[in-house]
């Protein structure tokens, strides 16, 4: 794969993400590719990147994002539900004087909550699992049977426990998991650390201050021109989204999720947990102090592997 | 030769065969430290080296590990490195 132009230009970005002639980057020809060189078993992955709409160009891009926006739009009552109920309860637990495991108490639950009432089961995701890292253009082959092994996992979880289910319909809610799992993790875990460190305002006006997805990657088909910049076909063009943490808006930090036939599915789901966050936040105005916080070693997400606070009162 | 190194060296050869000028693979194999960029290796030979020293070692590597070594010496030391679990 060519190596990324990378876009930093907030207009550009916008365009970038909202072009239709540009296209996702092929991933699973990647995993396919090597699979077949290495004599791996990649099933589980081809099972999974047939049914997320990233993976997709053109009408098959189009069908898997309307089963994937139905989805969400089927359960968004009852996801609206479990986040005023569970994201404030959780959150003042977390916030109780004490040291607390950030990840542990509230960030996995939290996530691993909201994307089981998307999907329909009670969901249990470790936070080191490798689901999402089917993006991955660098793991190594390790790595990738153990990706390979679980969405196998997923897959035969959902089955398990939703016997009704079709395998379309098993793998949209697979490819539910696997594109919101660490991107929302990756966004709460940077977010909290930017207000609890003091980086960030905890009155982020209704958008989070951090994303967990630092770039998107569109491959040119035919060659575009932006910032005044000829961009020949094949070029990958790196709409780098981390460029807008710190924005001082909240519309600028908006352009977190993407636009145009692109737009994140999520996003509604995001920020409506975001609100109850900032809405938790306000009201017990905690004293913390942030103790350890490391990063994982990941090209696709920017997500935190240790995170912990001491809270005082 | 440590047994890193013979590891090493060993699965750079069995990849580079197709890749890589005859003068460099003799250059490899008697252990002088090339930049890696030398052996011209393909994406999927890289993921050969990768799958036959996780294999070897029972450890996990990225290639992106890989790619920011610059000679063989350097790769040498990254696995030595995992191998200490450091």
């Amino acid at each position: 794969m060519p190596l990324p132009t990378a876009i930093t230009d907030f207009e550009a970005i916008a365009q970038v993400l909202g072009k239709n002639e540009l296209a996702p980057v092929a991933y699973g020809e990647r995993h396919r590719a090597l699979g077949a060189h290495l004599g791996i078993d990649t099933s589980q992955i081809d099972f999974a990147i047939a049914a997320i709409p990233l993976c997709q160009r053109g009408s098959v891009h189009s069908e898997t994002r309307r089963r994937l926006a139905k989805l969400i739009a089927d359960t968004a009552p009852a996801a609206d539900r479990y986040l005023s109920e569970n994201v404030p309860k959780l959150l003042r637990a977390t916030l109780t004087p004490g040291r607390h495991d950030v990840i542990g108490e509230f960030i996995s639950p939290c996530v691993n909550g909201l994307l089981g009432v998307n999907i329909g089961i009670d969901l249990t995701i470790a936070h080191d699992s490798m689901v999402s890292r089917i993006f991955s253009q660098s793991i190594g082959v390790a790595k990738r049977k153990r990706l390979n092994d679980d969405i196998g996992n997923l897959r035969h979880a959902i089955s398990a426990a939703r016997p009704d289910l079709s395998e379309n319909a098993v793998a949209d809610r697979v490819a539910l998991v696997i594109l919101g799992n660490d991107a929302l993790r990756g966004t709460l875990g940077k977010s909290l650390h930017a207000i609890f460190s003091g980086e960030a305002k905890a009155e982020s006006a209704g958008a989070p201050p951090r994303t967990g997805v630092p770039y998107i990657d569109r491959e040119v088909l035919v060659a575009q021109t932006f910032s005044g910049q000829l961009h020949p076909a094949g070029t990958i063009l790196r709409a780098t989204l981390s460029v807008l943490n710190d924005a001082d808006n909240t519309e600028a930090r908006l352009r977190f999720f993407g636009f145009g036939p692109h737009t994140c599915l999520g996003r509604r789901l995001s920020l409506g947990l975001w609100r109850q966050i900032e809405k938790t936040l306000a009201e017990v105005a905690p004293k913390v102090k942030v103790v350890s916080y490391s990063m994982r070693k990941d090209d696709v997400f920017d997500i935190p592997e240790t995170f912990e606070i001491e809270v005082t009162p | 030769m440590t047994d890193t190194q013979k590891l090493v060296i060993d699965a750079l050869m069995t990849a580079a065969e197709r890749d890589t000028p005859a003068a460099v693979l003799e250059d490899l194999q008697n252990g002088k430290d090339i930049p890696l960029a030398a052996l011209e290796l393909e994406s999927l030979s890289r993921f050969e080296v990768i799958m036959q020293i996780e294999e070897a070692l029972d450890i996990e590597l990225d290639d992106d590990e890989i790619t920011a070594r610059d000679t063989v010496g350097g790769l040498i030391a990254l696995i030595d490195a995992r191998r200490q679990g450091t």
